[in-house]
């Protein structure tokens, strides 16, 4: 082989090469909006002269991808830090040991899961969030539901989007559904839902895209989809929060063996300060600064229990609407 | 075993290759029997069906077809269906098995369409044309089937339940990696089985003579099919391509975010290029290796398949057990394990067809040329490359176009940093950033176009090594992170008053970005300060740099809204909800703090704008409860005035939004929901009002803030028209700025306006997130204004270096340096170059 041979395979390997024992940086697994986690990392990497190294989730393979990634790496973790935005997942993957022992994983700010209604169809007492209140509404019709379990009503037949409840945010707040209710109750309640035709779609983003386009009339999602809807001009309204909403705060948690737990800990941190989650409360990426601030009655499942119905939970679901 | 679902799964996908193979192939017979320019426009066009997402193109026939759509009263096809998933798969897939025949089909020799005249029209089909492209269908066939087989998210959207939701239940919900596989089985198994079926021996052609003319083959075609085949291809492109790209770029906030969201993700950009480009490199470079060294095809190939067949994210888990491990983090850590998933993934594409060309290579040929003493490279640059070109061209550019869209396969692996383009879409389309999404799109398409347009370059180029050479500079620009900067953010425009625009600022969090922007205040030196959604003021120099920032302590209750400068040259900021006014100093000290919830005379209900006055004097509107106007003594806040109640006559108010004080003391109120300006007295006498509702000149539409330049022009900011209007000082309509939009000059909801000293114009652009800066005409230019002939001045004034003639009609003449102001006593001065 001759030398020009060698140096480009030098040169090759050089360039695929990862090299990362800098001692002051720390890798974070980042399942929440990039353009608004950037600036966040930014502002703590400039306060405290610690480098970040962030993966970001992805829609097409959900938030899920990285808790797959952690669990598989878990023997031997590339991660320091994980953000979610979501708790199940995190108290899924904290029941696995993935996160430290001790003050393993904290939930900051709360946003929540909200119905959705087409503002140029329906009519209401919903909370209008965007700057169209200045926009003349036409009259409406029908009536928003009061309560999740008027979507099994005949009125609302083809009219009502939600993603697959075996996933993501849905998931979470179907099971904790089932807690609400008790089992008997909940699986009517399913079965008459899916009976009634509703859009079962791959996304919170894509429900809102369904009551936006007038395709569904109400939908069921979370409140920062909704936002990032309205921000887009979408006409669409969140419902005030009932007896059945579920919050779902972001977390944050420090992975069991980080390979930088110094710089681990400062992030952990500064993520879980005022300032940080005032930031993402204005973007709208959060409702609130914490779940404590809201009195009214919202669900507040046991999740040691939902964890340990898991997987009962999410057989019933399949069964019921991956018919 | 959710057998309903595998049959779900097992129909679309057939039904897609069916479908696509049926479009492919007559697409190739059009493109064989027309002239070059047309074939390469059509492979263009062909690519960027395949580099299309399928969210895009789903979502745009949703709008088409869908329960509102804008064809479903003349087209009652119900696109929730299956019928409606095959369709925009076949949309999605076609392209492959063009590629794969028009790729076979350029092997033809003229002797081959001539030896009979029988053969012709489908006769030709049948006996020529489909047995030489066989074994390249076949393989088109198999990725197809695959891709359709593993779709989740079209089916998903269009209500067709699938397979792949058993598998991702397994893995999303469970975290059971191992069950998803044992229940994605079939998803594997039968691709497999069908790869068996269609696998064929390839057949060897001699050859001779060179390639055939595009009207030969029309000739032996026959006009009928070559009609036909003409007229589908073309609704096929319509379909698949112009009809998604029509609403993709339809929309101008999508083009005005092309270049930002580029440079925001040059790094992703060239991930993406450079993956893409050398796993296609290297899968088709094995692929001629290996059609070499084994001149018959035996079932490791089979193997290598199963790569592709199994999804992508278990594959992940799978390089995560491998390389995941204390002496491989050199590895793991770096783009290494990137390209190494990808050529893994996609190993069997590049390799079968780059290897399945090779071998349909007259062998005789081959056999000549090394009796001559050709070896490797010489070999086949001479001899292999000219008879495999399309054929290897096409199977390159398949894998480039699956690795730029790959996302399954990446994600478990990525290393920080290592972002691709299609990650990133994805990311930000989680988030509802659909404008952005839409960019970096477009950006993804003309990626995959890139190497046609480097293909035709070169062929077309007279020196080639200049071409090389720019090629290799580009490589090497997004290798090392060399990026563009955004083009300068000044822009030329068409006004009387002013001559350019500045954009300050993007949307975002950071450090001077914005999350609508809602009032602004000017220091004595001209630095600006913002403050925005996020409840920061931010502070900018007079230039547009960012210098400073400070957080205002409490905003649960609301932001802060409303903002002047005092006599002592510190920044109120009014607190609506927490019905107080802060005074910080420049550097953000805060220095005062005062105001008292209620609706006394005195007190505070919901402040919303602020201005201040030549004595210092404080003047803040309020509504809510109470709709008025107070007016506090600078020393000691001391009430001076109060006015106003809420209603629709003149001196009544419904929701006053902004105001602003001339130079004669008069208050300006910007009385958005009357749609009009009130003007007052110092003392707080009615003088005078204009505007009503409308759209037209001199209407106003939510006027929303309100400042008048020295000059006595008043510069009204209309959040409901999305556009600043400008009124000389008799409340005539002088010009208008902007309309709704996202360009330089256009505004989206503008909420607040600032003059600097020189007349330079800020306007906070809400809902675009940013600030505008509109650049007054430069000294020594007359600009727009016409200069007329013998009207008398009617005085001269003087300010800030100014020179001022006083005119009638809004008409200006230059005058000499050396005349001084003669007192105007509220008579309208214009300000115009000294």
């Amino acid at each position: 082989m001759s030398m020009k041979f060698w140096c480009w395979i030098t040169a090759a390997v050089l360039l695929l090469i990862g090299c990362n024992n800098n001692r002051s940086s720390v890798v974070i697994y980042i399942a929440q909006d990039a353009e608004f986690a950037r600036p966040i990392l930014r502002e703590f990497e400039k306060e405290t002269g610690i480098k970040t190294r962030a993966v970001f989730d992805s829609e097409a393979v959900k938030t899920v991808g990285l808790a797959n990634r952690l669990l598989a790496e878990k023997n031997h973790p590339q991660c320091d830090v994980f953000w979610g935005n979501e708790e199940f997942r995190t108290r899924q993957l904290a029941a696995q040991n993935v996160f430290r022992a001790t003050n393993g994983w904290a939930a900051f700010g709360a946003r929540s899961r909200r119905v959705i209604v087409n503002t140029n169809v329906m009519r209401g007492a919903w909370s209008v969030t965007s700057l169209t209140h200045h926009a003349p509404r036409p009259t409406p019709q029908p009536i928003a539901p009061a309560s999740l379990l008027e979507l099994t009503n005949a009125a609302w037949r083809g009219k009502v989007a939600l993603a697959y409840p075996m996933f993501g945010t849905t998931s979470a707040h179907f099971h904790a559904l089932r807690q609400l209710w008790g089992d008997d109750a909940w699986q009517n309640w399913c079965r008459a839902l899916a009976a009634n035709q509703p859009f079962l779609v791959d996304g919170n983003s894509a429900v809102v895209k369904f009551v936006a386009r007038g395709d569904a009339w109400i939908g069921l999602t979370d409140s920062d989809d909704i936002a990032a809807g309205q921000r887009e001009g979408a006409p669409v309204a969140a419902l005030p929060l009932a007896a059945e909403s579920l919050l779902i705060p972001n977390t944050v948690a420090v992975v069991r063996g980080a390979p930088h737990p110094e710089a681990a800990q400062r992030l952990f941190d500064y993520l879980q300060s005022r300032t940080v989650v005032e930031r993402l409360v204005s973007v709208q990426a959060l409702e609130n600064i914490s779940k404590k601030e809201i009195t009214a009655p919202v669900l507040r499942p046991d999740w040691d229990a939902l964890i340990r119905d898991a997987e009962s939970t999410t057989a019933r679901l399949k069964e019921i609407f991956l018919r | 075993m959710n057998w309903p679902l595998l049959q779900n799964s097992l129909l679309v996908a057939a039904a897609t290759t069916v479908f696509a193979a049926v479009l492919g192939v007559t697409a190739a017979l059009a493109l064989a029997g027309s002239g070059k320019s047309i074939r390469h426009g059509a492979l263009a066009l062909a690519a960027v069906a395949l580099a299309l997402p399928p969210f895009l193109v789903t979502n745009c026939w949703l709008d088409l077809l869908g329960g509102h759509g804008a064809w479903r009263e003349w087209l009652p096809l119900n696109i929730f269906s299956t019928g409606g998933v095959v369709w925009i798969l076949t949309l999605l897939t076609w392209p492959f098995f063009l590629f794969a025949a028009l790729g076979a089909w350029r092997r033809l020799e003229p002797g081959q369409l001539e030896s009979d005249p029988a053969l012709c029209g489908a006769k030709l089909f049948r006996w020529l044309l489909w047995p030489m492209a066989r074994s390249s269908l076949g393989l088109a066939g198999a990725i197809v089937f695959v891709l359709a087989l593993n779709q989740f998210a079209v089916p998903a959207i269009l209500q067709v339940k699938v397979f792949p939701a058993e598998v991702w239940v397994g893995f999303n919900t469970n975290l059971d990696n191992l069950a998803a596989l044992k229940l994605g089985w079939p998803l594997i198994v039968a691709p497999v089985l069908l790869l068996l079926v269609l696998q064929h021996r390839d057949l060897r052609w001699p050859r001779g003579e060179g390639g055939v003319s595009a009207a030969l083959f029309r000739r032996q075609l026959g006009g009928g099919w070559f009609g036909f085949s003409r007229v589908l291809t073309l609704l096929a492109l319509v379909f698949s391509v112009a009809v998604p790209l029509a609403q993709l770029g339809g929309s101008r906030r999508t083009w005005s975010q092309l270049l930002p969201a580029l440079e925001a993700a040059w790094p992703a950009v060239g991930h993406s290029f450079w993956l893409a480009a050398v796993t296609a490199t290297l899968t088709v470079g094995a692929g001629i290796v290996w059609g070499q060294v084994v001149r018959t095809p035996k079932g490791g190939g089979t193997l290598l398949w199963l790569l592709f067949f199994t999804p992508g994210i278990f594959l992940g888990i799978a390089l995560i057990f491998i390389f995941n491990r204390p002496g491989l983090d050199w590895f793991y850590r770096g783009a290494g394990v990137m390209l190494f998933a990808l050529v893994t993934r996609y190993l069997a594409v590049g390799g079968s067809g780059a290897a399945g060309a090779i071998r349909r290579a007259d062998r005789e040929l081959i056999d000549a040329a090394r009796l001559d003493g050709a070896r490797g490279w010489t070999l086949f640059r001479r001899v292999l490359w000219p008879q495999t070109a399309p054929q290897l061209a096409a199977a390159w550019h398949a894998v480039y176009l699956l690795c730029l869209w790959d996302v399954e396969t990446l994600l478990l692996v990525l290393p920080p940093g290592g972002e691709t383009l299609a990650l990133r879409v994805f990311n930000l389309l989680h988030y509802g950033h659909n404008s952005q999404v839409n960019a970096l799109c477009i950006w993804l398409l003309v990626l995959a176009v890139a190497p046609l347009a480097a293909w035709t370059l070169w062929r077309a180029a007279r020196t080639r090594w200049t071409v090389a050479m720019v090629l290799t500079a580009i490589f090497s620009a997004t290798l090392t992170g060399c990026k563009p900067s955004v083009r300068p953010s000044e822009f030329p425009i068409d006004s009387k008053i002013f001559s350019r625009v500045q954009i300050i600022g993007a949307r975002g969090t950071g450090s001077g970005e914005f999350n609508k922007p809602r009032s602004l205040a000017l220091d004595t030196n001209d630095n600006l300060f913002v403050v925005d959604m996020t409840g920061r003021v931010q502070k900018f120099s007079p230039a547009g740099k960012f210098l400073l920032s400070w957080q205002m302590p409490q905003t649960d209750l609301g932001k802060p809204k409303g903002m002047d400068c005092d006599r002592d040259g510190n920044i109120i900021v009014l607190e609506p909800h927490y019905q107080r006014v802060n005074h910080f100093t420049p550097a953000g000290r805060l220095v005062r703090q005062w105001g008292v919830r209620g609706t006394n005379a005195h007190e505070l209900t919901l402040p919303r704008s602020v201005a201040v006055n030549s004595r210092g004097d404080i003047f803040l509107s309020e509504y809510t409860l109470v709709d008025r106007v107070h007016g506090f003594a600078a020393r000691d806040q001391q009430l001076l005035v109060a006015y106003g109640v809420a209603g629709e006559k003149p001196g009544e108010f419904n929701r006053v939004e902004g105001l602003g004080i001339d130079a004669q003391d008069r208050v300006y109120v910007a009385d958005s929901c009357n749609h009009r300006i009130q003007i007052f007295s110092r003392d707080g006498r009615l003088l005078r009002t204009h505007g009503r509702a409308g759209s037209g000149r001199g209407e106003l539409s939510y006027p929303y803030d309100v400042r008048i330049d020295r000059a006595g022009r008043q510069y009204v900011c209309e959040f409901g028209n999305s556009r600043i209007q400008i009124f000389d000082a008799q409340d005539g309509p002088v010009e208008i700025l902007g309309g709704a939009g996202a360009g330089p000059g256009q505004f989206s909801n503008p909420w607040s306006v600032a003059l600097d000293s020189h007349g330079n114009l800020y306007v906070a652009d809400s809902k675009n997130h940013r600030v505008q800066k509109f650049i007054r005409t430069p000294a020594g230019s007359r600009g727009h204004w016409p200069v007329p002939s013998g009207d008398p001045p009617l005085g001269t004034g003087k300010s800030h270096d100014l020179f001022y003639t006083l005119v009638s009609n809004s008409n200006v003449l230059p005058v000499p340096s050396g005349q001084w102001p003669d007192g105007t006593g509220g008579s309208p001065v214009l300000p115009i170059a000294p």
